[in-house]
């Protein structure tokens, strides 16, 4: 089982087609196995997959001086049209600072498990599983903050 | 999958290279293929602090790499380098 599927369990979750290409589509053709089974969820409907759409012409060109790639762009524009409780979970900073700075809400996805947590919507224990398999990803001290607002110390 | 290519070295890299045959008891080949990925790796680790600084994204990071953005990940999980 994936981490994601713990997530899929009480989050909708989109992705735009250009995050499938470079994740999946891209990932298959390079042999990695989660590759395989995200296009598994993928196509008995677990994850969506949003068709892209136009671009805000005013904002394309900002984006592309604060340094976002085309897919950085997609993400963001793809944001900014969603319900207003929808968010982003990335753990890029540049990303996640741009997101915000738009009015977007952006998660890491550490914070994201407390957030399932808090709202009882995952078990705190299965929280902090989740947490200890993801560790090694972070830099030391990343991990550690969202255990402690698990348990609730912070 | 290994390519062959063919590259003028200046005097002072001829001297590291021969430096580093002697030092390593390997080809010059060798020598210039370990030289080469020092100079890979580190540009890595350069990028990779860049990004977690937030200076670049993680998908520029992969441009700069000539890398599609699945081998990146793929990379950062080989050398150990955390996402955030």
């Amino acid at each position: 089982m994936l981490v994601v599927d713990h997530i899929l369990k009480c989050c909708r979750l989109s992705i735009p087609i250009e995050v499938k290409r470079e994740t999946v589509d891209s990932g298959l053709l390079f042999g990695y196995q989660d590759a395989k089974e995200l296009e598994m969820r993928i196509n008995r409907g677990s994850i969506a997959v949003l068709d892209s759409e136009s671009r805000d012409i005013e904002l394309e060109p900002v984006l592309t001086s604060i340094g976002l790639e085309n897919v950085d762009r997609t993400v963001i524009h793809a944001c900014i049209r969603m319900p207003k409780q929808t968010k982003l979970v990335t753990d890029d900073h540049r990303l996640f600072v741009c997101a915000i700075r738009l009015g977007s809400s952006p998660i890491f996805l550490v914070d994201l498990v407390v957030l399932l947590a808090a709202k009882r919507l995952i078990k705190a224990a299965l929280a902090a599983e989740i947490l200890h398999t993801i560790q090694p990803r972070y830099t030391r001290g990343f991990v550690e903050l969202s255990v402690k607002r698990l348990e609730g110390v912070i | 999958m290994a390519s062959a290519i063919s590259v003028q070295l200046d005097e002072r890299l001829q001297r590291f290279i021969k430096q580093l045959q002697k030092r390593k008891r390997v080809s010059p080949g060798e020598a210039a293929i370990d030289l080469l990925q020092t100079g890979y790796f580190e540009r890595v680790r350069q990028l990779h602090r860049q990004y977690l600084a937030g200076e670049i994204t993680l998908r520029r990071m992969a441009k700069e790499l000539g890398l599609e953005y699945r081998q990146l990940y793929a990379l950062l999980e080989d050398l150990k380098l955390p996402v955030a």
